[in-house]
């Protein structure tokens, strides 16, 4: 039977400078308020008898993560544990230097000789026969499992039991398949390809509308479902090809040099081809050419005749113009003359007006000299006129103002006259020389389209012939020629409108052909080897994700099978000590039953009458229920373990006084056959555990606790 | 092939709405069972919805179309599984998914023990496919589809597969054994 004798620990975790508790007496206490080290120096015992496994994720414990060994203000843990057994003390020493991974490990056996590493790992597992799970189970009872315990969360209670029985491993590797990633690869595969495959179908109904489309287009140029076949189209082609090769026979032209498609796909090619074949042909039939030259011949006639007319019209409007000017204005010659002599009377004029316009500046220098020598009228000859006048002054005054009154004026009038004659003789010449010019172009015009004429008639046109008529007796002529070719080429294009008909045919066909093969894509794809690849992948996959389900329903099956087997072990015990911690009136008998579901095993408290406990449990009934569970389970193992100690860290988080009292007798009962070792902040079960714990005790109390020094414990 | 197949079968499910389009594919199925020389008892209601027994073994196959990503298993397919496990029937399931890459029938041979009630994605099955019997009845489900499309959508009722069933069921002549064989390559031209 293993005791605990004595730790001693420097530089662990809350423990800085070296302290030693001895577990002399059957009962040991560790007092103090949180964060005085008294968790760290049972963790310390712990970590000496099972070293990195009590630390890290893999323990199961949430707080472990991350748990830092060595003291902040230390360079090394150290931790010395004296275990005593039938055979003498056993000398437990571990060590981890800061920042190396790995720990030291010695072990003192009771006769004295040391085994270190390796050895003294082995030789300690032979000693303890205890897995660090089991450990945590039946031995150690730790604050966290009780506080897991009381949540709330069912998910998070089942968790906290796995863990009080010892099952987190299975917990870890069913975590693991929590992680479904081959099933989510499966899901993505399969929504990928969905997803693809809803765009083809979206693709394809497009299609499949222009297909229908397509395919009543087929059917309104006369063509059944049964004509749109890869072989109907070549026979359709191989007709067009007769066809078009009869045309050009018929027409005397040289055979068609076209290619008969050896499948639909080539048929596109061979109807453009025949559509313009037959074009040509048509084109370039002798019919066709005739008709075309007449046509043009007929477009020539009728512009000359149009131009000749014109031109014709033209002169004849102009020399109508030319003979009513010469009546009214005679010819250009007679007008000169006429300018000539009105131009003659005008000088002549003018000389008298000169003649007149001295005398009359003679009179004035006469009245002007008679004037100035006070002239007496005695009578006299007028120097001017020679008649005997009595006063000639007013004689002279007289002459004067007469000439200058009306003959002079007179004369004016007279000079106005020839020269309005003369501009009117000379705008008449103006518009002779125009109207000459004119008519110079009309007679030029009408030889013009009298050429024309003669190019469009191809003969010299006679100058006794009117060419206007000669070109309409031609046109006449040409219209019969035209009237006669025209039936002639009707059935000419009736033949290649049929031919074409039938390439429009071929043609639609092709269309819908093409549509199809278009459709046919997703079959190629289909049949690709990358598609087959996925395929595979796909089931592969799908065998995987079968193999993985399959192993987790295994480790599912053994966690619940080991749950089971653990709890029906414990059963019995855990009634008595949940009863006996609670007292709850209503609860007779409490049992936890095991339930295997899909995402995992479930665990039910149920009271005597099969009824779930937990949703009417109180925070202390279930801080019960988790000490009844460890109590039960290390009372089933007793006959397996070797160990002869129970440790209690923190057991009365949630209790009230009266579960205090009734934990105090339930440790009373435990201290009969085992060590206890009890760290509480709980003042109240302290007194209590010194009250009704029969065995002798000793208590540590843990105080003062710096980061330098560590806590101080004192030995009460 | 497939688009062709495809595009027939979707125009089935659109002219006679899942229920019914079920029952006509499973009909179907039950014609290239029959082609693939199998013996075929159909069944619309009560049991299972095929059994074939032929060269390639005895097989109860509960018939399964969709559209999506899963199928439902319920408790009177697994329940009509077990009966046939019992008779030593293989028990099958066999999906058609209506898509355009995959409008084949997924035949799986599940061990009844591992079916349960509930959503199965069809992708699930993959793992147990039975790839034989896929090759031989697909390869003949694409002409059956083919061979019975129009009538189908003209009469707007399979009572014309129920007397086919029927008659052939009760008749193998025609059908050599190991089944009509397999086209080399069908061309879909026509429609």
């Amino acid at each position: 039977m293993l005791k605990l004798q004595s730790v001693r620990v420097k530089g662990f975790r809350g423990i800085t400078d070296e302290n030693t508790v001895g577990f002399d007496q059957p009962v040991t206490i560790l007092f103090g308020e949180n964060h005085q080290g008294k968790s760290s120096m049972l963790n310390a015992m712990e970590w000496c008898l099972f070293g990195d496994e009590c630390a890290g994720a893999n323990t199961g414990i949430r707080e472990r993560i991350g748990w830092e060994i060595v003291n902040r203000r230390s360079a090394e843990a150290r931790v010395w544990l004296e275990l005593e057994t039938d055979e003498g003390t056993h000398v437990l020493e571990r060590s981890q230097a800061k920042g190396r991974k790995g720990t030291q490990f010695s072990l003192i056996l009771p006769e004295g000789s040391v085994l270190e590493g390796e050895q003294a790992e082995q030789a300690l597992l032979k000693l303890i026969r205890l897995s660090f799970r089991d450990f945590l189970t039946t031995v150690y009872q730790h604050q966290e499992a009780i506080r897991a315990v009381l949540t709330q969360e069912p998910r998070h209670r089942n968790d906290a039991i796995d863990r009080l029985l010892g099952l987190s491993d299975y917990r870890n590797i069913l975590q693991g398949f929590a992680k479904p990633t081959a099933e989510n690869t499966q899901k993505d595969i399969a929504q990928d390809l969905s997803r693809f495959e809803g765009e083809l179908e979206r693709v394809l109904k497009n299609m499949e509308a222009q297909v229908s489309t397509e395919r009543e287009r087929v059917q309104s140029l006369g063509l059944s479902e049964g004509d749109v076949t890869n072989e109907r189209a070549v026979q359709a082609a191989e007709r067009i090809l007769g066809s078009v090769q009869s045309f050009a026979k018929d027409l005397g032209l040289p055979e068609a040099a076209l290619t008969l498609p050896e499948d639909w796909t080539r048929c596109q090619d061979f109807c453009n081809e025949a559509e313009t074949r037959v074009r040509e042909l048509l084109r370039k039939s002798p019919d066709m050419t005739q008709q075309d030259q007449l046509i043009q011949q007929k477009q020539a006639l009728d512009r000359a005749v149009k131009v000749c007319t014109g031109a014709h019209e033209r002169l004849r409007t102009v020399r109508e113009e030319r003979d009513e000017f010469l009546k009214d204005q005679g010819t250009r010659q007679s007008l000169e003359q006429r300018q000539k002599a009105v131009s003659s009377e005008i000088e002549k004029i003018d000389h008298q007006i000169s003649q007149e316009d001295q005398r009359a500046a003679l009179v004035a220098r006469a009245i002007q000299l008679l004037e100035t020598l006070d002239y007496e009228p005695n009578g006299s000859v007028c120097p001017v006129c020679g008649s005997r006048v009595e006063n000639l002054l007013d004689h002279l005054r007289e002459e004067w103002e007469r000439r200058q009154s009306t003959v002079v004026a007179a004369l004016r009038v007279d000079k106005n006259q020839k020269v309005e004659d003369k501009k009117a003789i000379s705008k008449a010449i103006l518009e002779c020389v125009r109207i000459d010019e004119k008519f110079s172009e009309a007679s030029a015009e009408f030889k013009e389209a009298s050429t024309a004429m003669a190019e469009a008639l191809k003969r010299e046109v006679a100058k006794d012939e009117d060419p206007v008529a000669v070109a309409r007796k031609k046109l006449e002529n040409v219209n019969e020629q035209l009237a006669g070719l025209e039936h002639v080429i009707c059935g000419r294009q009736d033949a290649a409108a049929k031919i074409e008909a039938e390439v429009k045919k071929l043609t639609a066909t092709c269309v819908v052909l093409r549509l199809e093969e278009k459709k046919r894509t997703v079959d190629t794809m289909r049949e690709s080897k990358e598609f087959k690849y996925i395929s595979q992948l796909q089931d592969r996959i799908a065998e995987l994700v079968g193999d993985i389900r399959a192993l987790k329903n295994a480790v599912m099956g053994a966690a619940a099978e080991e749950a089971r087997s653990k709890i029906d072990s414990a059963q019995q015990a855990l009634d008595e000590h949940f009863r006996a911690l609670t007292r709850n009136p209503a609860v007779d008998r409490v049992r936890i039953e095991v339930n295997t579901k899909e995402t995992g095993h479930e665990y039910q408290v149920l009271d005597q009458d099969d009824q779930e406990l937990t949703a009417v449990l109180s925070q202390g009934d279930l801080n019960c229920l988790a000490l009844a569970l460890f109590l039960g389970l290390s009372r089933a193992a007793k006959e397996a373990s070797p160990f002869g100690c129970l440790v209690f860290d923190d057991p009365s988080q949630s209790l009230g006084s009266d579960q205090k009292r009734r934990l105090a007798e339930q440790l009373e009962v435990a201290g009969q056959a085992d060590q206890l070792v009890i760290s509480t902040i709980d003042a109240e079960l302290k007194d209590l555990l010194t009250k009704v714990v029969t065995k002798s005790k000793t208590c540590y109390n843990f105080t003062n606790w710096s980061p330098e020094r560590g806590p101080k414990i004192v030995r009460e | 092939m497939y688009t062709t197949a495809y595009e027939k079968l979707q125009a089935l499910h659109d002219k006679f709405k899942p229920a019914r389009f079920g029952k006509i594919a499973q009909k179907l199925l039950a014609l290239s069972f029959l082609a693939a020389g199998y013996r075929v008892v159909e069944r619309e209601v009560q049991g299972v919805d095929i059994d074939a027994e032929g060269a390639g073994g005895r097989y109860a196959v509960e018939v399964k179309t969709t559209r999506r990503l899963t199928i439902h298993v319920d408790d009177a397919n697994i329940g009509a599984l077990r009966d046939r496990a019992a008779d030593n029937y293989s028990p099958s399931i066999a999906v058609l998914r209506v898509a355009p890459l995959c409008c084949e029938w997924l035949i799986a041979v599940v061990p009844i023990e591992e079916l349960s009630v509930g959503n199965w994605p069809v992708d699930r099955f993959r793992a147990y496919r039975a790839s034989e019997l896929e090759k031989s009845v697909n390869g003949r489900f694409a002409l059956v589809v083919s061979e019975w499309f129009r009538r189908l959508l003209d009469e707007g009722t399979d009572d014309c597969l129920d007397q086919e069933l029927k008659q052939r069921s009760a008749s193998k002549e025609g059908v050599p054994p190991g089944g009509i064989p397999l086209p080399r390559k069908v061309f879909s031209n026509t429609s």
